[in-house]
């Protein structure tokens, strides 16, 4: 009997308007899990090499996990995947919330949406029922606005949705799928996927409960969670992610004004003690989760914020402030709520501002391209006008919108050396020079530079803490964050596959479980007899999955690089003159393929596939 | 002598009060290290000390009018 997953995946074609149900076996669920490698797996059967982003033949998944909705603290997440619009590499993002949770109740796996609709519809499932609905009413609007009209028509206010907003309406390439207002599968584009569908959002409502193999070993697990989770959680729920700032800003790995430095002189002003000390009104969780790291905030002047749109993450923080030289913090809320109402990616959003802004104070981009916005590092009114601009395609905003790696070859004249992005995914807020393996993880990452399924070598450093919980990996010592021997490689592919896994089981990587108990909890969700080993496994399928995705797509090892910022050593500050070397990073990265049974090439061998059961993909690679 | 002691991260609940910012009186000639063991501030917790911004390693010995800062190890997500 089916425990943790449903056995059910929903296939809805746009196009012609068919909607049928598929039911995988019990041993494809074991193998794939859900989340990425399900995602991976799909794309790869059905996807044809070189298919358009936001044509007709690509694929948009909606992915939970075996985990999904099961009652512990961080099982509320979903993925969303296709072919990337921003890289054209695999795509896929991924989101806390409620959607995920409701989706399971409702008694589906996954949702695999193709084909284009004619006219704007959303999907409205409620457990067995699926309907696409005519979506006139809420194209165009806010994605506040779009879930009350939703909710509304429906007649039910516990509706959960999953929007594409305007910016996906409008493709712009970096556009999110927004969970619940506040939840963002930001990275990749999917939102754009999403609005070439015409699909403007998937509501959802389920009743029933997910069935667990063992609620009482659950219950036991929640039990030390509520225990201990104030313990363990630092200071997530007194400042959010955002309580990074300082830390950052201490050891020089706060990226400013475009990567150009690592210590921000306005720091101070956008940390998460000062959000928490003015414009903070609250704290909210998701599904099952005691923490409460969501921020809430409200400003009256000089920008209202509407706090039903939340508040700014980290990562936020950084891309719509250090990076682009802002200190106003109300500027930065402003940031985040239009990012949340049009659902784009902030990182992506911002990191693109900032290369406009370096682009401006070099000459590349003048006031007559910006529509006569000063777009001046440092200017926050200026990054809150562009915002509202990309997300409609408007002047300067339609090139903007490109990203920053089609921006810079629009531009010219040099512009590509202010693009720092890895295949064409803008890089997030953390800085190589500090992690250095983080690096090495841009460079290979399968979405282009991404910081979720990558290895912070800042939280190895010292024994005890993180390290000890990768003991059961067989990681024993701890080793400097700008190492990049052999050692560190073996770490950061360690930590990182188990990033992966988190990405299809599904499960929220801030709450603080730990390796063992993870194992455990897939054990008591799913009934299965696993192990570390075989979690690790499911985490090399989605690895080695989505690296033949790309080698089909036309993706090779030379666009597993970094942006030459990162060659040049900071001149001042704690990591001045540390250079991350070349020579360094390109065994590092020769090494990583290595580890993962991958040629020079970065080509998984015929051995690696047969050991995760790929053998199916051989004949795709032509052998 | 007085110093400033500014925390980051869950070290609050090593200060007195759970306090994040507070002038503290400690003796003369106390390093960082001192200073933290006093506090029972585990080694593993501390990944990043300053000294009036500039950062220090934990043998520094403090002075009068201080401030000294120190952070937790982070990781990002």
């Amino acid at each position: 009997m089916a425990a943790g997953y449903t056995g059910k995946i929903l296939r809805v074609d746009l196009g012609s308007g068919k909607i049928s149900v598929e039911t995988p076996d019990e041993k494809f669920y074991r193998t794939y899990f859900g989340g990425r490698a399900l995602i991976a797996y799909y794309l790869l059967k059905e996807v044809p090499a070189g298919a358009d982003p936001l044509g007709p033949d690509n694929k948009l998944i909606f992915a939970a996990g075996p985990l999904t909705g099961a009652p512990f603290a961080g099982s509320g997440r979903n993925s969303v995947g296709a072919r990337s619009p921003l890289t054209g590499a695999y795509g896929d993002g991924e989101a806390g919330g409620f959607f995920g949770a409701e989706l399971k109740r409702a008694g589906w796996d996954a949702v695999i949406v193709e084909g284009v609709s004619a006219k704007p519809v959303y999907l409205w499932i409620k457990d067995e029922h699926v309907e696409i609905r005519d979506a006139a009413g809420i194209w165009g609007k806010p994605t506040l606005e779009a879930q009350d009209i939703i909710r509304e028509e429906l007649g039910d206010k516990n509706i959960r949705t999953a929007q594409c907003g305007i910016a996906g309406e409008n493709l712009v390439r970096y556009a999110a799928v927004c969970n619940d207002l506040k939840h963002f599968a930001g990275r990749s584009g999917m939102g754009a996927v999403m609005g070439s569908k015409k699909l403007r959002a998937i509501a959802v409502r389920g009743s029933k409960p997910v069935e667990v193999a063992d609620a009482e070993a659950l219950r036991e697990q929640s039990k030390w969670m509520t225990e201990n989770f104030m313990e363990l959680a630092g200071d997530l729920r007194d400042v959010g992610t955002a309580g990074t700032v300082m830390n950052l800003q201490a050891s020089s790995g706060l990226p400013t004004r475009n990567f150009n430095e690592g210590q921000f002189e306005g720091a101070e002003k956008i940390s998460g003690q000062t959000m928490r000390d003015t414009i903070l009104v609250g704290r909210e969780s998701c599904f099952a989760c005691p923490i409460r790291c969501k921020r809430v905030v409200a400003v009256e002047e000089p920008y209202k914020v509407d706090p039903r749109y939340g508040g700014p993450e980290y990562e936020t923080i950084g891309s719509l402030g250090s990076v682009c030289g802002i200190d106003d913090l109300a500027a930065i809320a402003k940031g985040n709520e239009i990012c949340g109402a049009t659902s784009l990616d902030t990182i992506s959003a911002g990191m693109t501002v900032a290369f406009a802004m370096e682009c401006y104070e070099n000459g590349l981009l003048t006031k007559e391209d910006t529509g006569g916005i000063d777009l001046k590092f440092g200017n926050g009114e200026a990054m809150v006008e562009v915002l509202e601009k990309i997300a409609r395609r408007e002047g300067i905003g339609d090139l903007l919108a490109e990203g920053v790696m089609r921006a810079a070859g629009k531009i010219g004249r040099g512009a590509e050396k202010y693009a720092v992005h890895v295949k064409g995914q803008e890089v997030p807020m953390h800085e190589p020079r500090l992690k250095f393996s983080l690096g090495i993880g841009y460079a290979v990452s399968p979405t282009g530079a991404d910081h979720c399924h990558n290895a912070h070598d800042t939280l190895y450093v010292k024994a005890g803490g993180a390290i000890d919980d990768l003991s059961s990996l067989g990681i024993l010592s701890p080793l400097p964050a700008d190492d990049l021997s052999g050692e560190k490689v073996r770490l950061m592919a360690y930590v990182t596959l188990f990033r992966h896994y988190a990405n299809c089981a599904l499960y929220c990587q801030f709450v603080p479980w730990g390796l063992s108990r993870m194992e455990q909890i897939t054990r008591a969700v799913t009934g299965w007899n696993t192990s570390l080993f075989e979690i690790m496994k499911v985490a090399e399928r989605a690895v080695t999955m989505t690296r033949v995705f790309n080698l089909l797509n036309g993706f090779d090892e030379t666009h597993d690089r970094l942006p030459e910022k990162f060659f040049r050593p900071f001149t001042s500050g704690p990591l001045k003159g540390l250079e991350i070397g070349k020579e360094q990073f390109h065994k590092a990265k020769a090494l990583y393929y290595g580890m993962m049974g991958w040629d020079q090439k970065g080509v998984p061998t015929r051995a690696k596939l047969e050991d995760l059961s790929l053998g199916w993909i051989q004949d795709m690679l032509g052998r | 002598m007085k110093v400033r002691v500014r925390v980051f991260g869950h070290l609050r609940r090593f200060l007195p009060e759970n306090r994040e910012d507070l002038v503290m009186e400690i003796p003369e000639g106390t390093s960082v290290k001192q200073f933290t063991a006093s506090r029972s501030i585990p080694d593993d917790e501390i990944w990043v000390v300053t000294i009036n911004g500039k950062n220090a390693d934990e043998d520094a010995v403090l002075s009068d009018g201080d401030e000294l800062c120190l952070f937790s190890p982070v990781g990002g997500g």
